[in-house]
């Protein structure tokens, strides 16, 4: 089979599982009886409760866009540039949250402050805790591709101080720019923490539009502003992916000596991670109380758990394949419009939860399509569509990193592509589908607004059933759930990092 | 015989090679010279049909093998072998499964390719080497299993792109006289790209100049 063909195959079925049924959904709120109309988008706008909460989205996301950016990016340049001890260590503790549903860290911190946090501040506070680990992943990476000499140039001549703020930060400032805005987009999104904490946002309207007057128009409606921030990250994310990737070795990279500054850093560090890591841990330990209410939430949760476990590992197997393979076409440019599919896979990450899930409500929901849309098929839908763009972005990174005469040697040796893929690109890309999986794997078992709105009856997953449970259960069952969920999402994270240990030490 | 016709190469509307002609005969040993950015490499990757031409044609054997815009006949029906200048040993595959890999590919069944390539390690000293990996390999190590793994294909044509560019004076000159011996052993058309002019004479039957994407100049037996 040619290549080409193939992967056109591959596009055409991610075209039908995510970006067809938002077109349908955007096509249907432009009609109406077969007539072109806009009344939707007219009576959104004239709506005063809905301009409100699109005020609140907007400065949530521009408070919590701009603490994480800030904070984010020092931390980044601190564990990922800096002889700081332990700071592996540390990156690894500050991931926690954004591993965690982020309603889980809401009840954590709403139980310790009760009413008080309830709102506007609560909100930004638990986001801010959740995306700072995004900024400080992205930092980290991009720091890994300023080039030692220009800072050894500029160091002959300055100390560090001045060195990252006229050489590093310019040089990683489109990283910047690009942490920001995804922070914003997925801050102006967000629907749980909201929705838990009480606080009108956007986001929520959709879902509330939907849910409680089925008004899919006024839903998609209330989607467009957000598309518009979308568009803008795209730009970015567009700039950034001329630039050519040339990873330094940690071995080659410049590190900043901390030296009297080490121990005051460490200890700033140290109760950063307290706060924004072990606080709401600890809630949760405290809350759960007894080790009988551990065990009731044990067994209350093994059938929700066993089939969060078993959709996370499907869906995480579809990630990584269907990861790999637009990865594949974007990084070979194999279509003219492949620009497009890398668009629609950030499009459908970066979009509301809730909104996408309306959409394959609307195009999976009919008699014919029922074998999918009764059965756990849907939810899978759900989680390729929404985390693709993490498994394809992570396999692009890597094939990035891949010598081109490699390929080059195997095609004069007479293989053809699907042996080169097999043969070459596949065993060098093992060990990043390996952390495509895991991280597919935990996003899909943290996953709670799409598989809320489609899940088939008896087919709940944990998440689902803490955040049912939120509503009227016992505080201590909720904590002890919320704690088997945070051991369920973190056990996959330390096999990897045993099987890294593992091979390392072989090495 | 390879031939360049009026050959233009551009890379984002940057000429790369403007009005190329070139002729390589059967079993000859061209050698091109010239400094970095003079689109030696450009020529390589063009007889390997890794780049496609603006305009002009390139011919191998007779055969239109590419043409304005067009590859014509695709990299392995080319019967060409390369050693790149980074070497691109495949680092998840042993020395034996780096020098395997393509007679796998072509079908060669198990006793006939493990004979050629106990042949092959011998011929380029690498006997002892066979299981290890490429990282436990020396430079000139590496050198020789690029070598091999072009080689045990019998190509008739081995492009090389500065192979011994990274390896120490003493070195540089024992492998090169070594390329020398195996071409004219195994009788193989040899275009070697260099920017050393003494390593251009010691390996070259004939040298040509490039020059800002240009031939400058061309000396024939040497």
């Amino acid at each position: 089979m040619k290549e080409r063909t193939l992967f056109g195959g591959v596009v055409a079925f991610l075209f039908v599982l995510g970006a067809l049924p938002l077109l349908v959904m955007l096509l249907g709120s432009l009609y109406n009886n077969g007539s072109f109309t806009l009344t939707a988008y007219r009576e959104l706008f004239g709506n005063t409760a809905l301009f409100q909460s699109l005020k609140n989205s907007f400065m949530l996301a521009l408070t919590v866009a701009t603490a994480s950016t800030s904070i984010g990016v020092g931390l980044g340049i601190l564990l990922g540039k800096s002889d700081l001890k332990f700071s592996k260590f540390f990156l690894v503790l500050l991931l926690i949250p954004l591993l965690i549903p982020p309603y889980i860290l809401a009840f954590a911190w709403a139980d310790l402050f009760g009413e008080w946090f309830f709102g506007f501040w609560g909100v930004a506070f638990v986001l801010f805790s959740v995306y700072l680990p995004i900024v400080i992943l992205i930092i980290v990476l991009y720091l890994h591709q300023v080039d030692p000499y220009l800072e050894e140039a500029a160091l002959q001549l300055s100390g560090w101080g001045r060195v990252l703020w006229m050489i590093t930060l310019p040089l990683i400032r489109p990283a910047v720019v690009f942490a920001f805005l995804l922070v914003f987009i997925l801050a102006f999104g967000e629907f749980s923490v909201a929705n838990f904490l009480r606080y009108p946002v956007f986001s929520t309207q959709g879902f509330v539009y939907f849910s409680a007057f089925y008004d899919f128009k006024a839903a998609t409606a209330a989607a467009l502003p957000i598309v518009m921030v979308v568009a803008m990250v795209f730009w970015m994310q567009s700039f950034l992916a001329e630039r050519k990737m040339h990873f330094i070795p940690a071995s080659l990279m410049q590190k900043i000596t901390l030296l009297k500054l080490h121990s005051p850093l460490f200890v700033l560090l140290l109760l950063i991670v307290i706060l924004l890591v072990m606080t709401p841990l600890s809630i949760l330990i405290i809350k759960t109380n007894s080790i009988e209410s551990f065990l009731e939430a044990g067994e209350k949760a093994f059938d929700p758990l066993e089939r969060s476990l078993l959709f996370a590992m499907a869906g995480a197997t579809l990630l990584t394949v269907f990861g790999f393979l637009s990865a594949y076409i974007i990084h070979k440019r194999l279509f003219t419009w492949y620009r497009w599919l890398d668009g629609s896979i950030l499009l459908l990450f970066a979009l509301p939860a809730s909104l996408f899930g309306i959409a394959l409500i609307l195009f999976w929901n009919r008699a014919y399509t029922n074998f999918i849309y009764a059965t756990p098929l849907i939810i899978l839908i759900g989680y390729l569509g929404k985390y693709l763009a993490l498994t394809t972005k992570i396999t692009e990174v890597k094939l990035v990193q891949i010598p081109r005469n490699l390929m080059d040697a195997a095609a004069l040796s007479g293989a053809s592509w699907y042996q080169i893929l097999w043969y070459i690109i596949l065993p060098l890309s093992k060990e990043v589908l390996l952390v495509g999986w895991v991280i597919g794997f935990i996003f899909s078992l943290r996953e709670n607004t799409i598989t809320m709105l489609l899940y088939p009856p008896g087919s709940d997953t944990l998440p689902v059933y803490i955040f049912t449970q939120m509503a009227n259960g016992k505080d201590s069952l909720i904590a002890a759930l919320c704690l088997i969920m945070i051991i369920a999402t973190l056990l996959p994270l330390l096999f990897l990092g045993l099987y890294n240990a593992m091979q390392r030490r072989r090495v | 015989m390879i031939i360049l016709e009026e050959v233009d190469v551009r890379f984002d509307d940057r000429p790369v090679l403007k009005d190329v002609n070139l002729q390589v005969a059967d079993k000859e040993r061209l050698v091109l010279l010239g400094s970095s950015g003079s689109g030696k490499t450009t020529v390589l990757r063009l007889i390997a049909g890794f780049v496609t031409p603006n305009r002009g044609k390139v011919m191998i054997d007779g055969q239109l093998a590419s043409e304005e815009g067009k590859i014509l006949i695709p990299p392995h029906q080319r019967e060409v072998s390369m050693v790149f200048q980074d070497l691109a040993l495949w680092p998840h595959m042993n020395v034996v499964e780096n020098i395997a890999f393509g007679l796998k590919i072509q079908g060669i069944p198990k006793r006939e390719r493990e004979q050629k390539i106990h042949d092959m390690l011998c011929m380029v000293g690498l006997e002892n080497a066979a299981k290890k990996s490429i990282e436990q390999l020396s430079g000139g190590e590496k050198q020789r299993v690029a070598l091999a793994r072009s080689l045990v294909l019998s190509p008739k044509v081995l492009l090389m792109d500065e192979p011994l560019s990274s390896l120490d004076d003493a070195l540089n000159m024992h492998l090169r006289t070594q390329i020398v011996k195996l071409q004219e052993k195994l009788g193989f058309t040899l275009v070697y790209v260099t920017h050393n002019e003494t390593e251009a004479k010691e390996v070259a039957t004939k040298i040509v100049h490039m020059q800002d994407g240009k031939i400058v100049d061309s000396i024939d037996e040497l």
